[in-house]
């Protein structure tokens, strides 16, 4: 047997009601653009004077066995009211909350950068360089700029008057004391250093040297960082050592050393060092890129550094039992190496402080 | 030293052919670093020998001729200039039509054509040297003898031959970069001695044939020579030719010595010029009939002059070391000869001089009169003292092959006493010790005797070298072998610096014991370790915004001045220019050349740094002997504020204040900003590059000074064509002391209630500082904590004549407790009150 109101057409008056109100609900919400009148429309239903109380104060007149038949259909009204409410609103919310976001913004227009500014390449490159020395076991030491002769050639064994001073062509300083320069390389701090303390000793030196020269390659003031390691039965072995782990630490785990037999009045024996070509990476064996590699002019070797086995005179001038002790020392030129590492051909650039050239960096 | 490839291989005689590459590789290896290699003499096969057939005038044009020559297979008929200078038989080269030459002067090569000459058309031209880049000769080139210019030396060769090969011009020319040790590679013989030593083949020294030298020597006839100056001049050759024809020298000669860079002047001179670049051993030919009376080798008399070779008058002083003949200076001894005495075309009698002459002198010489010659390059660098003999036969040879002549009197003279080459003892263990590993003692034993070393052995029955000291007496031709490590070197550069394989050091104690027993003045100043510092103040001033700047020590004298920063500046002796002529007092100068720089590149805002030394002469009461050097670090700040999204106003002495507390708080962290004291210079202590009402000195609360901050003087950044500019420079030494005073930070602790502010405008006299404000503030009796923040100020139009309104935000704080708003209310009023009966402020 079914009820009437499960039955179209056989509805009475609260049937009625019910369906309109529930029809009512799903129009009366939309496009209200304020919280207050969704509520205010709201209590229309389930105020205290809303339909949805009027059609409860009616349930007694229903039959006994409809009433909770009745009860459950005003529930289930009363619920779909609160459903369409609560869209409503939350379709006003998200409205609103939109408005708010406003615009996009163009985000092709130019950031604001906080003011930020860079170290100079050739601080980089140095500090770099003291970093991978002071973890083969060097420590930082520095000295003045104007130095004594004696402490840039004498004491160095450059013989005197013998052309290999020409190598290092001095800016002499005028004063009554004596024979003063611009030191012509960091050396002078090794002499400093060898005379005030006792082997043994191991040091890197970076700082400014001064030499004639003015060109696209060398600059009258230049950057270079040199090394000295003193103690018992040290030897040549020992320098390469110490270079084969320099180059490998700084350029890279691939990147070889070739010593090949110079001169410096200071050492002996001596050599120059060129690392394998960081541009061409010869050791990938790709020979037609070395032959055209433009850097290290198809050698596949870059020169770097020059070094040696300390000579005993410069031992002796300092106080030092060359038969007891030696050592090695090395320099090598930071603006080459900056120059290299970001293919800088001329090398005034580093000195001008250009900003356009600075922020590169 | 440029070498020939042709001539070493002729003088090495190796067993091998080692291919260019190889050559350089193996110089390189042995420390004559091979920097490049050209390519030289390479002529088109096209280019062959022709012999002239016939020679009949041109039909219409009397000056030119009609030159009929083989070509080999076939003839050609070619229009010639210069008819009269050839005859029937002649060998001539020929390039056809088509060829590829390329002149002497010219950057790339022209294709040879067919052209006609007063309607004849002459296919190809016969060549000089120059036309194939050979030499600078214009003359046509002749192969065969007989002619003067000829090679009298050369069998004629076949035409139709390839001039490239029947001339042997191809050669590559190793560009040499010798290192000041190796006076014994200057010449070739030296260089094919090593690459002998690599290529494993037994040396032998040109040989000459001495015998009538000596024999003429041990008569009287000679040329009297007196050695005046035993020590500079120790040995010396004179030896006299007669019959000598001074003209061209031979194709060959002339082109080997073009290839070398060498110009070719005439064969007398051609020929002193090979046997330096055979030798390393300069020669000198001087006129023999303008010598008169002996020749004396002695020091000149001050003011003594001498025309030299060059055209030029030298004025002497008594270190110079001249030749000299009975009445006048005849040369320059090592570095030049005399004008008066020189060979030219009319000589028939020479004297050629080989001697010794110890390098200082000559290097003295060279360098005080800027004379750098190829002679006084190699005396300088220490000839071989026994060369001269050598250098004297083979100057001879080459001059008869050259120019004929014969040898008609020699005289040689020495000094009584001879430095002796001393031997070498030398400790294999300490020799292995230094190398890091031991080598085979046969081939260390060969390595010596390939180099000329002879082993000496002290123990009568042992062989040389079994003993563990050897006696190494070096050969004449290495002076720089002198002890025991040149000769460690020797062997390790023959060996090859590869077969050293590298290993890491014992790690060194990581500090090690100063001795501190050297005279410390001797040292002058010590100069403390800022590295590490340096690292955290560059850091910081990037995080500020700033880029690092570096520039040169040396300034211009003019700069200095310009920027009015102190001019007792150290001077160059020797600058490269007035540009940079002296050492900078202050990185003012610098640092505003670069702004100037930025400015011009249309940059808005440059903002730079610099860490660096500036120089002072020195205190003459000081113990130092050299000048004082500082490090300092400055900035400077130009340009505006603003960007793309903000209107921009200039910077100001505020924003350079901000930077040193800013920097201060940075690099020392537990440094109270409070205690840094600013002080506006007085009157009388104004600082010349500052702007006098805005800028300040920095001092420590010690008064030490730190350094100065402030506006750049407007006359000054005018002058450097900037808008207003700030600069900043603090003085290392000072922050570091301050450093060292400060330990770690320690922290305080958080507040844990929160703080209560009343904002005030005050109306205050101009007068009055924000500083004895913020003083008087703390000066009143309240419990808590107080902070004042200036957050506006206004003066203008609305405000009282002589005084400025200033707003402040002044916060209380109570570590214990929550402040209540009436106390608070209450403290502020007494504070207000007491500000008022103080300072006069009014509250608007
Ligand atoms: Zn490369």
């Amino acid at each position: 047997m079914n009820s009437s109101a499960d039955t179209p057409g056989a509805s009475g008056p609260l049937e009625a009601t019910l369906a309109s109100e529930r029809e009512r609900a799903v129009t009366v919400f939309q496009g209200i653009q304020d919280e207050a009148e969704l509520r205010r429309v709201r209590a229309t239903f389930l105020g205290g004077k809303g339909s949805i109380k009027d059609l409860m104060k009616q349930i007694p007149s229903v039959e006994k066995e409809r009433r909770k038949e009745m009860g459950r259909s005003i529930n289930a009204l009363k619920q779909w009211v609160e459903q369409q409410f609560d869209t409503a609103l939350a379709a006003l919310h998200h409205a609103r909350l939109e408005q708010a976001l406003g615009a996009s913004v163009d985000i092709t227009w130019p950031g604001r950068t906080p003011a930020t500014g860079a170290l100079h390449p050739l601080t980089q490159v140095t500090q770099e360089l003291v970093d991978v020395f002071s973890t083969l076991g060097f420590d930082v030491a520095e000295g003045p700029q104007v130095d004594l002769y004696e402490y840039n050639f004498d004491k160095l064994a450059f013989p005197p008057d013998h052309p290999a001073t020409d190598m290092q062509d001095s800016f002499f300083v005028r004063t009554d004391a004596p024979k003063t320069l611009l030191r012509t390389h960091t050396s002078t701090i090794q002499v400093r250093e060898m005379l005030s303390r006792k082997p043994p000793l191991a040091i890197v030196s970076p700082g400014a040297v001064y030499r004639r020269d003015d060109d696209v390659t060398h600059s009258p003031m230049f950057m270079q960082l040199e090394g000295l390691w003193v103690d018992k039965k040290v030897s040549f072995t020992h320098l390469r050592g110490v270079l084969d782990a320099f180059a490998q630490s700084f350029f890279g785990p691939e990147v070889g050393v070739r010593l090949r037999p110079s001169y410096f009045p200071f050492v002996e024996p001596g050599a120059e060092v060129d690392i394998a070509c960081i541009f061409c990476k010869p050791w990938e064996r790709n020979a037609k890129r070395t032959a055209q590699c433009r850097i290290c002019k198809g050698s596949g070797w870059l020169e770097i550094l020059g070094c040696g086995m300390v000579h005993p005179e410069v031992f002796e001038h300092v106080g030092y039992d060359p038969e007891q002790y030696s050592g090695f020392a090395f320099g090598l030129g930071i603006d080459r190496i900056a120059m290299l590492r970001y293919q800088i051909t001329d090398i005034r650039l580093l000195y001008e402080n250009d900003v356009r050239f600075l922020e590169q960096f | 030293m440029k070498a020939s490839l042709q001539w070493l291989r002729e003088l090495a005689q190796l067993d091998t052919d080692p291919t260019v590459e190889e050559v350089s590789q193996a110089l390189t290896g042995l420390g004559l670093e091979v920097e490049a290699v050209q390519a030289v003499g390479r002529i088109d096969p096209k280019v062959v020998v022709v012999e002239v057939q016939s020679i009949e005038p041109h039909p219409s044009d009397p000056k030119l001729g009609l030159v009929r020559v083989v070509t080999g297979q076939d003839s050609v008929t070619l229009v010639s200039r210069v008819p009269q200078q050839l005859s029937v038989g002649d060998q001539l080269v020929w390039a056809p039509p088509g060829a590829h030459i390329q002149d002497v002067d010219a950057s790339k090569p022209q294709v040879v054509q067919t052209r006609e000459f007063s309607g004849v058309p002459s296919p190809g031209m016969l060549c000089s040297e120059s036309m194939l880049g050979l030499t600078e000769s214009t003359e046509l080139w002749r192969l065969n003898g007989g002619h003067p210019g000829g090679d009298k030396h050369n069998p004629n060769p076949v035409h139709g031959t390839p001039i490239q090969e029947a001339a042997r011009t191809q050669d590559h020319i190793l560009e040499i970069g010798l290192t000041p040790n190796r006076p014994d590679a200057l010449g070739h013989v030296g260089i094919a001695r090593e690459l002998c030593i690599r290529f494993n083949t037994p040396f032998q020294i040109p040989h000459y044939d001495s015998q009538s030298l000596e024999a003429f020597a041990k008569t009287e006839k000679g040329i009297p020579v007196r050695l005046r100056a035993p020590d500079a001049c120790p040995r010396y050759w004179a030896a006299t030719l007669e019959g000598v024809a001074v003209g061209p020298s031979s194709s060959p000669v002339r082109r080997r010595l073009h290839s070398l860079g060498v110009r070719p002047i005439s064969n007398v001179v051609d020929a002193t010029n090979l046997v330096w670049l055979q030798w390393g051993l300069p020669v000198h030919a001087f006129d023999a009939d303008k010598v008169q009376g002996e020749i004396c080798v002695r020091y000149a008399t001050e003011g003594e002059t001498l025309a030299t070779l060059d055209d030029q008058v030298r004025i002497l002083e008594s270190q110079d070391l001249l030749i000299a003949d009975s009445h006048s200076p005849i040369a320059l001894a090592g570095v030049m000869g005399g004008k008066a005495s020189e060979v030219t075309a009319s000589t028939t009698r020479v004297i050629l001089e080989a001697a010794y002459f110890t390098p200082q002198g000559i290097r003295r010489t060279s360098k005080r009169l800027g004379l750098h010659t190829e002679a006084s390059h190699r005396f300088e660098r220490g000839v071989d003292p026994l060369g001269p003999h050598h250098a004297v036969s083979a100057g001879l040879q080459w001059i008869t092959r050259l120019a004929g002549g014969e040898l008609q009197a020699a005289t040689f003279a020495q000094a009584e006493t001879q430095a002796e080459p001393t031997s070498i003892q030398v400790s294999i263990p300490r020799a292995f010790e230094r190398m890091g590993k031991p080598l085979d003692r046969n081939t260390m034993e060969q390595v010596l005797r390939a180099l000329g070393c002879t082993i000496e052995n002290p123990i009568a029955g042992e062989t040389p070298s079994a003993g563990d000291v050897w006696h190494v007496r070096p050969p004449s031709w290495r002076p720089d072998l002198r002890r025991q490590e040149d000769v460690v070197e020797e062997w390790m550069r023959v060996v090859g610096y590869d077969h050293f394989q590298g290993v890491l050091p014992a790690p060194m104690p990581a500090v090690s014991l100063p001795a501190h027993d050297a005279q410390p003045g001797k040292l002058g100043q010590t100069t403390p370790r800022t590295f590490g510092f340096a690292r955290r103040v560059r850091t910081a001033m990037v995080s500020l915004g700033f880029h690092e700047a570096i520039s040169y020590a040396f300034v211009a004298d003019s700069a200095l001045t310009r920027a009015r920063v102190p001019t007792n500046a150290v001077t160059l002796q020797n600058p490269l220019s007035e540009e940079r002529s002296v050492l900078r007092t202050s990185l003012l100068p610098g640092l505003l050349e670069s702004a100037q720089r930025g400015l011009r590149h249309q940059r808005v805002r440059v903002d730079l740094f610099e860490w660096g030394t500036v120089f002072h002469t020195r205190d003459a009461s000081a113990d130092n002997p050299l000048p004082v050097e500082r490090v300092h670090l400055a900035f400077l700040m130009v340009g505006d504020r603003g960007d793309w999204f903000r209107q921009g106003s200039p910077v100001d002495f505020f924003d350079g204040k901000g930077v040193v507390e800013s920097l201060l708080q940075r690099t020392i962290p537990s440094f109270d900003l409070r205690t840094l004291q600013w002080a506006l210079p007085t009157t009388d202590g104004r600082i010349p590059w500052f702007h006098p009402n805005q800028s300040a000195r920095i001092s420590d609360a010690h008064g030490n000074t730190l350094g100065s901050c402030g506006t750049i003087h407007p006359e000054v950044a005018a002058e450097h064509d900037l808008p207003s500019a700030i600069y900043g420079e603090l003085e290392i030494e000072g922050i570091l002391r301050l450093e060292q005073g400060c330990g770690p930070p320690t922290l305080e602790p958080l507040p844990r209630f929160p703080s209560t502010s009343r904002d005030v405008a005050v109306l205050i006299k101009k007068s009055v500082t924000l500083e004895e404000l913020r003083c008087s503030i703390s000066q009143i009796n309240i419990p808590w904590k107080r902070t004042v923040r200036l957050f506006d100020v206004y003066e203008g139009d609305q405000i009282e004549q002589g005084y400025r309104s200033i707003a402040l935000r002044i916060t209380y704080q109570n570590p214990d407790q929550t402040l209540a708003e009436q106390d608070v209310d209450q403290a502020h009023g007494r504070l207000m009150e007491h500000l008022k009966n103080a300072l006069g402020v009014r509250f608007r």
